[in-house]
């Protein structure tokens, strides 16, 4: 079931918002449920601390006592694979980072064009509801959260000693054993190498007679194994 | 038939180091292409060229370098990853043939050198040697201590390293040339002076990271007492700047107009303190963004760190809680307030050269003041390969040399604190560093 979380201190935004939600959801076939909050209290607190399955929250940017950003960051350490949609009044320009730090789908302004635009957003958050987004792990006293789109395979590097998590802009290294990071991914993760993890939904296309991956930035790979290649191709 | 026994030996001894350079690069040898037998075949040639003809004291030289070539360009291995796997390979070649030696001469009671004098002696001392490496090989790579050792070689700079792989191998030459061959006095004494001369070159090498990390230190602590100096400069310049232009213009209406000279005079005094007001007037929003934030040096470091960041286009997001005031640390005695700003320095350099070298320049600064913890984060994107378990170490950085002090002094001062705390969380691309102080 879908759980949506309406937050905003207008009630007529919210009673919007609901509409909107309910136009969206009769076209398919998700049972779902709509909590609706006017202010971010212990008991939308409670919502978020609880174990409810495919949440997609709809919040206010500032309530008059609370910052819809820093509750989306206390949404976040509890929960990385929730959708956020913040409703805002104005652009935010200022908001430099935000994106990838709390990583929510798309800010909407309250009044341009925000019954067509949350309508999308509720419909793209759909496709996400449930999956697992993000990976989130600790190493050396460091909190690591990665969407899981961004990666593009993990290797395991002998001579450092580390594994490799390779995405589209960074190339993490860390002390952690392929085995571990295995768990924490998802069923569109595989082995191509015992050696190397591939995001299946990252390969454009396999090359068996090369052995090389390529993957739809362009990057290739040539740790594949003639054991993981059918296993992958079937699982793709 | 000394060929033959010479190739193959040189063939064995191949094919032990190609297992363990494959064992590195996590392949398995049923994985090689018909390729890397050829060049394999080759390689096994040079080897036997090089014991037969090639002058003693150039033969390690070059038998290094061409296998180093071969990791490269045939195994297609990074050229730092390819100079440790042959060193690495080499050293346990020499270890096995140290104990070989040891066990024959004083064990056995043989002497090597007669030894290899009999039929295919050769071939069997190559045989237990690349034996002998490969166990040591598979001994080693259980012990974590010495996988460490590995690790923290291969995260040196690649020039360094290639200087470092020169050196090593020139000694390693130098030494096994005095065990195994007859040198005149002369020349050994050439060789070991050369050996001095590198020693005296690690050392050095020893203390300049030690002055570097003093000089950090020194840094920030003129940082923090500038930064407490510029707040108050700030605040009082702009006072006066006001002031002494009312007082010119105060002036000017108490000279005779008939005094031309004066009046000129005045104007252009007064026309100065109006270019500062303009000046003044650009910095405003900066100065209206960083108002409410604590004094006491945090507000000084924050106004020149932003307007670095401003003047050098870099984006950048200020955001201070509502609940915060110039007072909001007046609880936190003068010490922690220092230890403080030097972290939040510390990390605003990083931030800012972090972004400095890519083309997504963005910074973000929240500072916030939740239930007697405040709370200030700097969050920057990344560009570079990041090895988190690294970052506190000394001497580690991803900016080049004579950096990556920084981190290991806040780390000092974070183990030394018992009211600041230091977090930090890798979202993405988002680098962010969260200090929690407590008051």
């Amino acid at each position: 079931m879908l759980n949506f979380i309406v937050c905003d201190d207008k009630k007529k935004i919210v009673d919007d918002v609901t509409k909107t939600i309910n136009k969206v959801m009769i076209g398919n076939k998700y049972a779902y449920k709509i909590h609706k909050f006017y202010e971010y209290d212990n008991e939308f607190m409670k919502i978020v601390n609880s174990k409810m399955a495919a949440k997609i929250y709809i919040l206010d940017i500032e309530t008059p006592k609370k910052s819809g950003i820093d509750v989306a960051r206390k949404i976040r350490t509890k929960d990385i694979n929730s959708t956020i949609i913040f409703l805002t009044s104005h652009q935010e320009l200022g908001e430099v980072l935000l994106q990838e730090e709390v990583m929510f789908l798309s800010f909407i302004n309250k009044f341009n064009n925000s019954k067509t635009r949350l309508k999308k957003a509720i419909q793209k958050s759909i496709q996400f509801a449930g999956k697992r987004n993000a990976i989130r792990f600790q190493c050396h006293g460091a909190v690591f959260t990665i969407p899981t789109s961004d990666i593009l395979y993990i290797t395991r590097d002998s001579v450092e000693r580390k594994c490799i998590i390779k995405t589209d802009y960074t190339e993490f290294k860390l002390i952690k054993p392929l085995s571990e990071m295995i768990e924490l991914l998802g069923p569109d993760f595989a082995y191509s190498h015992r050696a190397c993890i591939v995001n299946l939904k990252r390969i454009h296309l396999i090359d068996k007679h090369h052995r090389i991956i390529v993957f739809d930035n362009g990057n290739k790979l040539d740790l594949v194994s003639s054991k993981y290649v059918k296993e992958m191709i079937s699982s793709k | 038939m000394k060929i033959c026994e010479v190739f193959i030996g040189s063939l064995i001894t191949v094919i032990a180091q190609l297992y363990i350079w494959f064992r590195l690069s996590n392949k398995k040898i049923g994985d090689l292409s018909s390729k890397v037998y050829l060049f394999l075949v080759l390689l096994a040639i040079v080897m036997t060229i090089n014991y037969l003809y090639i002058n003693k004291f150039f033969r390690i030289i070059i038998i290094v370098g061409c296998m180093i070539l071969f990791v490269y360009k045939v195994l297609k291995r990074p050229i730092k990853n390819s100079i440790i796997m042959v060193l690495y390979s080499e050293l346990l070649a020499v270890i096995s043939e140290v104990i070989f030696i040891s066990a024959i001469s004083y064990i056995g009671n043989y002497d090597i050198n007669s030894l290899e004098k009999y039929s295919f002696g050769k071939l069997l001392t190559n045989v237990v040697i690349a034996v002998l490496s490969i166990i040591i090989f598979n001994i080693v790579d259980k012990i974590k201590f010495l996988q460490d050792k590995v690790s923290i070689i291969s995260n040196y700079p690649k020039r360094k390293l290639i200087l470092i792989s020169i050196l090593y191998i020139f000694i390693v030459n130098f030494f096994i040339m005095q065990s195994y061959y007859k040198i005149t006095l002369g020349f050994l004494l050439i060789l070991n002076a050369f050996n001095i001369v590198i020693f005296t070159f690690i050392i050095i090498q020893i203390m300049n990271e030690y002055s570097n990390n003093v000089a950090i230190k020194n840094k920030y602590d003129i940082l923090m007492s500038k930064s407490i100096d510029y707040e108050n400069i700030i605040d009082s310049q702009r006072m006066e700047n006001h002031e002494n232009k009312n007082d010119l213009y105060v002036l000017k209406t108490m000279i005779p107009s008939s005094n031309k000279e004066a009046h000129e005079q005045l104007d252009l005094m007064i026309n100065e303190y109006e270019n500062r007001e303009i000046e003044y007037q650009q910095n405003k929003d900066l100065y209206q963004k960083t108002l409410r934030i604590p004094s006491g040096g945090l507000r000084g470091l924050f106004y020149q760190k932003l307007l670095y960041i401003e003047n050098n286009n870099i984006e950048y997001s200020l955001r201070v809680s509502k609940n915060i005031n110039k007072d909001s640390l007046n609880d936190l005695d003068k010490y922690e307030r220092r230890n403080l700003c030097k972290i939040i320095g510390v990390y605003l350099d990083n931030a800012i050269q972090e972004v400095e070298k890519i083309d997504n320049k963005k910074i973000r600064i929240d500072l916030k003041l939740d239930k007697k913890v405040f709370q200030i984060s700097i969050s920057n994107s990344l560009g570079k390969i990041l090895e988190i378990e690294k970052i506190n170490d000394k001497g580690y950085s991803t900016k080049g040399k004579k950096h990556g002090y920084g981190l290991s002094l806040v780390n000092d001062i974070l183990k030394e604190s018992k009211k600041i705390t230091s977090e930090t969380s890798i979202t993405g691309s988002i680098f962010k560093q969260t200090v929690k102080i407590k008051i």
